[in-house]
């Protein structure tokens, strides 16, 4: 059988179907240039069309895929993707009540804001327990179907609200600062830091909704 | 019974609940008819793997239909019977062909059962292993890598 080239971007678009974050980010970071040249002598796996290799990481557990996002500059652009990590956060949290499916707090998001839409950034707000009388002015900005019709200077607001809340500082929390990496992958990896954590911080006693059962 | 030609030209004669286990086929088959005598052109499949994909396809032609997918169930590749486990003892070669050919006549699960495959010779093994299982060239920068092992440092140290 012939082994077609892993082509160009317009595959990707196409393969990946819906214009879910990823496979736009898929295009928006490909600037490496990683797809377009793939040397007949590379191994076989990196030959591989990406669908293939991206439907391959698909079963492979967190761990795994870390270390395989360390091979090469390839393996490391495939296996970053957020798809990816998307579905293992959402696998990993499922049943772990004060982890809802959103971006994680104690992520330093200030060079990877671009991977973050209007309810990304404001449900990180609310898990850093910003009030909601103090987002009731982005409201706007959640509602609008076409982000680029919107002030910019409320948008730089909003995004100057997130670097600012970073919980950089607190002593008991370990806040991720994403390198070469993405939201839902410092997501997870944030969650499981977070997992090991005894201390409650003053911020997290007031905010969470507290129940008392008796038996 | 159906006829199917590999891109070498070689021709099967297979039953038609055999052939009807790829989607392609089962769909070409539809289109055509059932009257029409003439093999279906399979131009993206040699005869070897072919073979290989028409053996998967008798083993499995008595197989319930599979259950729905649970969202939250995390993707499990250590959910593979003895005897695909035996069918996918190959080479990496003829692994990454039948894949593609599973993929090109659209076979869910031997599609399925390659990609896990594959996914098993990744797990539990350190970045270096993996580099030498399937030869990859560390392409990095030592910045780079240093910047990338830091990142996924959490994995290690617990």
């Amino acid at each position: 059988m012939k082994s077609e080239k892993p082509t160009p971007e317009s595959r990707m678009l196409v393969t990946l179907g819906k214009k879910s974050d990823s496979a736009v980010y898929l295009l928006e970071n490909n600037d490496d240039n990683e797809f377009r040249d793939v040397p007949e002598s590379v191994d076989i796996l990196s030959r591989q069309p990406p669908e293939l290799i991206l439907k391959i990481f698909g079963f492979l557990p967190a761990d795994s895929l870390s270390r395989m996002s360390q091979a090469s500059t390839r393996m490391h652009f495939l296996a970053t993707q957020d798809l990816l990590w998307k579905q293992l956060c959402k696998t990993r949290w499922s049943t772990k009540k004060h982890n809802p499916l959103t971006p994680h707090p104690h992520v330093e998001y200030t060079h990877i804001l671009p991977n973050l839409d209007t309810s990304d950034k404001l449900a990180i707000l609310r898990r850093r327990f910003i009030r909601e009388t103090e987002l009731a002015r982005f409201s706007d900005l959640e509602s609008a179907d076409d982000e680029s019709k919107i002030e910019s200077d409320v948008v730089v607001e909003l995004n100057n609200l997130v670097v600012t809340t970073t919980p950089i500082g607190n002593a008991n929390i370990r806040v991720v600062v994403p390198r070469k990496c993405f939201k839902w992958q410092a997501s997870y990896i944030a969650a499981e830091y977070d997992q090991s954590r005894e201390i409650l911080t003053a911020e997290e006693l007031h905010g969470y909704m507290w129940l008392y059962q008796g038996d | 019974m159906v006829k199917i030609t590999s891109s070498d030209n070689q021709e099967f004669t297979i039953a038609k609940e055999i052939a009807n286990q790829s989607v392609l086929i089962k769909n070409m088959l539809e289109d055509v008819g059932e009257a029409d005598d003439q093999p279906i052109p399979l131009p993206n499949v040699s005869g070897a793997i072919l073979q290989k994909v028409i053996e998967y396809a008798t083993m499995h032609k008595d197989d319930p239909p599979a259950a729905p997918e649970e969202e939250t169930r995390p993707k499990s590749s250590e959910d593979i019977e003895e005897r695909d486990k035996e069918f996918m003892n190959v080479d990496q070669g003829t692994l990454f062909e039948v894949i593609l050919a599973a993929n090109y006549l659209d076979m869910k699960n031997l599609l399925d059962l390659g990609c896990k495959t594959v996914a098993n010779m990744i797990k539990g093994k350190s970045v270096e292993e993996i580099r030498k299982t399937f030869n990859i060239v560390n392409d990095f920068t030592p910045e780079e890598e240093e910047q990338i092992r830091k990142e996924n440092e959490w994995c290690e140290d617990r």
